[in-house]
């Protein structure tokens, strides 16, 4: 059985080897990497742009890319890493290429977040679930969206999300700071609607 | 310190980027300060719910995957 389990694993190519075939012009391993890889890419896209319509349209954006660029994979990095960094590229030059924001900003391009303090609720912010906080997350303003998901969900550092977004370390910071903040005032939102309803 | 430096600089003070002086100066007032010390500590539970969402998908309503495989095959064809 044991053995089984292993040559069972083993016929699995890897993804360096589907990206060969793929780019060799083999169609089938490009369906496996879109199914291996389509939720992650989803969920990234979803995440960054609040719209699931929008998110859906990025996503076969990023593989009608992949599947022109995939030759030029290399396996320097993990292929999903690779696919990652394209993804989060595809996002950023498409939310450079949207000329309106629905939502009101300042000169900065910022929404100013107040703080509330204190609670009207004897308690704190619930405990906040990852549902909550994917609801919260959709209505962030863009720019708070994309640095928070970058940073917080995603791990990049201040100098690579400047780097990608063409704006300094700093404003990075602002903004994720801001977002956090923002976030907070949503969750609570959330919440008292919730106990109201 | 007051309430509204503080929490300006609690994201930096989480991250541990202050200079040492700031650090304590924010260490002291949220210990004073219990709605500031509120506001930290709703901060710390969204950043580490983030950081639970990285490789999590189930909180996410898939669209269907083989309709999009085919709308991308469809692209595919027309591009080319």
């Amino acid at each position: 059985m044991k053995g089984l389990a292993v040559k069972e694993f083993q016929k699995q190519p890897t993804d360096l080897e589907l990206a060969r075939r793929a780019a060799a012009g083999d169609a089938a391993a490009f369906e496996e990497i879109y199914r291996r890889h389509f939720r992650r890419v989803y969920a990234l896209c979803l995440r960054m742009l609040g719209n699931p319509a929008e998110a859906e349209d990025l996503t076969q954006e990023v593989f009608l890319n992949l599947y022109n660029k995939i030759g030029t994979f290399r396996g320097e990095s993990a292929f999903s890493t690779w696919l990652h960094r394209m993804t989060v590229n595809q996002v950023l030059m498409h939310l450079r290429r949207k000329s309106t924001r629905s939502e009101q900003t300042t000169e900065e391009g910022e929404t100013p977040v107040q703080i509330v303090q204190g609670t009207e609720d004897p308690s704190r912010m619930p405990i906040i679930d990852r549902i909550a906080l994917e609801k919260a997350i959709a209505q962030l303003p863009p720019g708070y969206r994309t640095v928070f998901v970058l940073h917080d969900i995603e791990g990049y550092d201040h100098d690579e999300i400047a780097r990608m977004m063409g704006t300094s370390s700093g404003t990075s910071k602002s903004q994720l700071h801001k977002a956090r903040l923002k976030l907070r005032n949503l969750i609570r939102q959330q919440a008292r609607e919730a106990a109201h309803n | 310190m007051d309430c509204a430096k503080s929490l300006e600089l609690l994201s930096e003070y989480h991250a541990g980027t202050l200079e040492e002086i700031e650090m304590l100066e924010v260490r002291a007032h949220l210990q004073a300060c219990p709605p500031c010390a509120d506001v930290f500590h709703d901060m710390l539970l969204i950043v580490q719910t983030a950081q639970s969402l990285c490789d999590a998908v189930d909180t996410i309503a898939f669209p269907d995957e083989d309709a999009l495989w085919r709308r991308l095959c469809a692209a595919r064809g027309s591009s080319h």
